[in-house]
């Protein structure tokens, strides 16, 4: 590699030894990182959201700039590892599919009525074609007009009926 | 629990344990660990309340304890978070259409917090971006649902349009029952035919007397040439109609859409906006020639046919009718089994078109990364998939039509049956069970496609609401009654301006400047910052929310929007270019240039020289199939179209930025010509473009960071124009020292 790029291309690795990850008062995830002379809220995000929730986790500060990356959250703590996934379940909410009850379409838009882990979910679907990614032969998300995304684990481990329903899209 | 009640149960909380009244009340779906948990909030006078549904508390969050409030978005949701106590700390958190709810929500807040918006003059709207009703997705922005809108009052809307052709409506009713009439008057003449001349029993007594026959035919001949001549009649009188219609729909949408603001136009799409211009005014034009027509001439048909059954036979009436429903739900069934075949072959066909759309567009990344052989066996999988699902559907099509098309039959053998034991008794004759048989194909026939009528009534239902939401629009950026035409100085007063474009960021805040007839103000900061959001402003593009622009005193709002945008010119840093000549481009700006005038502007703009270049001069055309100008080429085009324009005030934004340095030292004479004598307002990232400025304007952080001349801005001790001015300066020596090495590397 080119002599100086090193500052460019390394990341700054955050693990158990040089930063501490807290909830404030109010419940809002925290980091102090004394390398970097930090100590304020912590915005995670993932490198690969569709391929690993636990992995190449990207922690910024507020105006979103990069303090550090984890590369795994088994190099934190218990408790920061676990106030790590709670923040990224929040931000990457998406309910789990684990039955399609209704599924309808009628100009362009598709109805879906669909038991999740969050209880039984109605929403829209625009343009159904282009809005159900497929993460690789098995795995998919469904994402509706409002940019909500509900995922549907295992396709070929859905009932035989809510698999015919959603056949048609796949 | 109801809603309603339950917003009730929780004002009646408010007041009793908290003293306060609720304003408005709105809802959010999650609670603070991302858990499906419903809460109501109230938003009160004091405060805002945060109502706990399944355990009916309630949390107060005071107005006079919050110093901040903002929105952070998450996938498919948001949050509102508010500075309390010192301490930021999530209110409420949503997902799905809740969260535009709460952006709008924290926007109310801002501006309780800073004073802008009594509590109890706060007005919050529930937007959705589905309806509640029909679940359907809402256009960008609207809150209209074409599907649930009133359709009877679209339809009378399309009523009213087509006044004045009320005459033509009338004659090709007339004409479409005269078609139905003789369609049914057809079987009947075949009925006397048959009795009268082929069934008398006395087969010789046709052959010594042909004449009668002949008539008869003849006449059935007649028949068939009015019922076909009416038809055309009726075609040529129905085209003409909705020709008409739809071309004055689409004039009126076209008009409408030109004179809606750039944030109306914003909240479609172009492509929206195309279809419903063409895509949903031809909808409506084909269900009026060619799909109503066939419906009421149908309708025409049933009803004088069951008429004409009941008077002869009502048994046979009944025998011909009663299956008719069950045909139509058989249709129905057969549609829709097929069309979901059909669906998932187009779908198969669709996947392997984007395969090929994607390799011939990238087709330079194929072959330098060599994946060729990749691409084919993609490809190829995704042929045979279709190939499949094609050779399944028709082997599906072929067993189950056949079978649909025997069922309609039956109606006609139980007939038969019926009509052939009643001619043996002599109690019908051959003729009327030729009629009758007739009469069932006639009814029979549009029962195959009666299976799409509500779809049919439906799209076009949904085309004409669509078409009228637009029409219907309230401009949002709208000339005021009596908004004036002015003769234009060139002062321009921005004063303590507030925008934001959407419900919950503000893009400037409390933006002040002026600038005096003839000055140039240079506008300088980082992207993003709302330096383009400000000349929108000015040129009213958008309305300030507030704060105001006045120009040479008066406000924008109460200056006409033609008087105001014809008197400023705008280069921009993306150039559009029509398609037409480079000649009709640059008059664009004139439209009565001479050609002197066009070649003295390009030469000002250094245009000129590169047009002569070209192999068809200033008829050179350009646009999307013409010949194609770089991008420093299409902003010379800019500027000699806004020196052609001569306008009071000139917005330049970025408009060197697609140029290299060497043109843009050409050029800066002919800018420096432009901007003479003419209030000037400048953005540009390559500051050197600023050194002619009287007046330099940094904004940072929505707000404005500095003002004055570059030589009091250079003098400020970690100013933002002076950091900035030192690094491009370290970038060019850079780039200069680059440069030289190479040069001296390859001597």
């Amino acid at each position: 590699m080119i002599q100086g790029l090193e500052q460019i291309t390394d990341s700054f690795l955050i693990d158990v030894e040089n930063a501490t990850f807290f909830s404030s008062p109010t419940g809002l995830l925290m980091v102090k990182i004394p390398a970097k002379d930090y100590e304020g809220r912590a915005f995670l995000a993932l490198a690969f959201p569709f391929e690993t929730d636990e992995e190449y986790v990207c922690v910024q500060n507020e105006d979103r700039e990069e303090l550090g990356m984890i590369r795994s959250l088994s190099l934190l703590s218990d408790e920061a590892a676990s106030l790590c996934r709670a923040e990224l379940k929040k931000k990457y909410f998406a309910p789990k599919i684990l039955k399609i009850v209704k599924l309808t379409e009628r100009f362009g838009s598709s109805f879906w009525d669909c038991e999740t882990d969050y209880g039984l979910k109605k929403f829209t679907v625009k343009d159904p074609h282009r809005s159900i990614l497929r993460l690789g032969e098995d795995r998919a998300y469904v994402v509706d007009v409002d940019g909500c995304r509900y995922e549907i684990e295992s396709l070929k481990g859905m009932d035989k009926k809510s698999h015919s329903k959603i056949e048609l899209y796949l | 629990m109801d809603n309603r009640i339950l917003k009730e149960d929780a004002a009646r909380l408010l007041e009793r344990d908290h003293g306060d009244r609720v304003i408005f009340t709105l809802s959010s779906n999650l609670n603070q660990r991302g858990e499906g948990q419903d809460f109501l909030l109230l938003f009160g006078a004091k405060g805002i309340y945060v109502f706990c549904e399944e355990t009916g508390s309630i949390l107060p969050y005071l107005f006079e304890r919050m110093t901040n409030a903002r929105y952070e978005g998450f996938i498919g949701g948001g949050v509102c978070l508010i500075l309390y106590d010192g301490e930021w700390a999530e209110l409420c958190r949503a997902f799905g259409s809740g969260k535009e709810n709460l952006s709008q929500l924290t926007r109310i807040l801002k501006e309780v917090i800073d004073g802008a918006l009594k509590p109890e003059d706060a007005r919050f709207t529930e937007r959705h971006t589905v309806c509640p009703k029909c679940r359907r997705p809402l256009g960008k922005g609207s809150q209209l649902c074409p599907n649930c809108s009133d359709k009877k009052g679209s339809f009378k809307q399309l009523l009213q349009l087509m006044r004045g052709q009320y005459g033509w409506i009338v004659l090709s009713m007339a004409l479409f029952l005269l078609h139905s009439l003789l369609n049914i008057w057809l079987p009947m003449i075949q009925k006397d035919f048959v009795d009268g001349y082929l069934n008398t029993g006395n087969p010789e007594e046709l052959l010594g007397n042909y004449a009668p026959a002949v008539l008869v035919v003849l006449s059935m001949a007649a028949v068939r040439i009015f019922a076909v001549l009416s038809t055309i009649l009726r075609n040529v009188v129905l085209s003409h109609v909705s020709t008409k219609t739809v071309v004055e729909l689409r004039r009126r949408l076209y008009e409408k859409i030109q004179s809606l603001s750039v944030a109306g136009i914003s909240r479609h799409t172009a492509g929206d906006l195309m279809n419903r211009v063409s895509g949903d005014t031809n909808t409506i034009s084909q269900f009026m020639t060619s799909f109503l027509p066939s419906i009421i001439e149908q309708l025409f048909i049933v009803i004088f046919v069951g008429v004409i059954l009941f008077s002869y036979s009502a048994e046979m009436a009944l025998m011909i009718l009663i299956p008719t429903p069950f045909v139509a739900i058989l249709f129905r069934v057969v549609w829709r089994k097929t069309h979901r075949l059909y669906r998932r072959q187009w779908v198969e066909n669709a996947n392997a078109n984007t395969i090929l759309h994607d390799v011939f567009q990238g087709v330079r990344v194929v072959k330098v990364f060599g994946t060729e052989k990749g691409e084919i066996e993609k490809y190829d999988h995704a042929v045979r998939t279709q190939r499949d699902i094609a050779v399944r559907n028709e082997i599906a099509w072929a067993k189950l039509v056949p079978y649909a098309e025997y069922l309609i039959q039956v109606g006609n053998f139980i007939l038969l049956y019926y009509a052939g034991n009643m001619i043996l008794k002599q109690q019908m004759t051959i003729g009327e069970l030729t009629m009758f048989s007739s009469f069932v194909s006639l009814i029979y026939t549009p029962l195959r496609s009666m299976a799409n009528y509500p779809r049919r009534i439906q799209q076009a239902a949904t085309a004409v609401a669509k078409v009228f939401e637009v029409l219907d629009e309230e401009p949002d950026v709208a000339d005021k009654k009596d908004a004036e035409d002015i003769e234009i100085r060139g002062q321009i007063d921005i004063d303590g301006i507030w925008f934001g474009y959407n419900e919950s960021e503000n893009v400037l805040e409390n933006v002040s400047v002026s600038v005096s007839p003839g000055e140039m103000l240079g506008i300088v900061g980082r992207s993003g910052v709302g330096k383009s959001t400000l000349i929108n402003l000015v040129m009213r593009l958008y309305d300030v929310q507030r704060g105001s622009i006045r120009i040479d005193g008066k406000d924008v709002r109460d200056i006409s929007q033609h008087s105001l945008r014809s008197q400023i010119g705008v280069v921009l840093q993306e150039t559009f270019l029509f398609a037409g000549s480079i000649y009709e481009n640059l008059a664009y700006a004139k439209p009565d240039a001479t050609y002197e005038e066009v070649i003295s502007a390009a030469r000002l703009g250094g245009a000129h020289s590169f047009i002569m270049k070209l192999p068809d001069g200033y008829d050179t055309v350009v646009g999307e199939k013409g010949y194609t100008l770089s991008g420093g080429e299409r902003q010379r085009i800019a500027i000699a179209r806004a020196i052609l324009h001569d306008p009071k005030i000139l917005i330049l934004d970025e408009a060197t930025s697609a140029l290299d340095t060497e043109t843009e030292k050409l050029i800066q004479e002919s800018l420096a010509y432009l901007c003479k004598d003419r209030t000037t307002i400048a953005i540009a990232h390559r500051l050197s473009t600023l050194r002619n400025a009287t007046k330099l304007l940094v904004l940072d952080k929505k707000t404005v960071a500095e003002v004055g001349t570059h030589e009091e801005l250079m003098e400020k001790e970690d100013g933002i124009y002076k950091s900035l001015v030192i690094a491009q300066r370290e970038m060019s020596r850079v780039k200069k020292t680059t440069v030289s090495e190479e040069e001296t590397n390859k001597n």
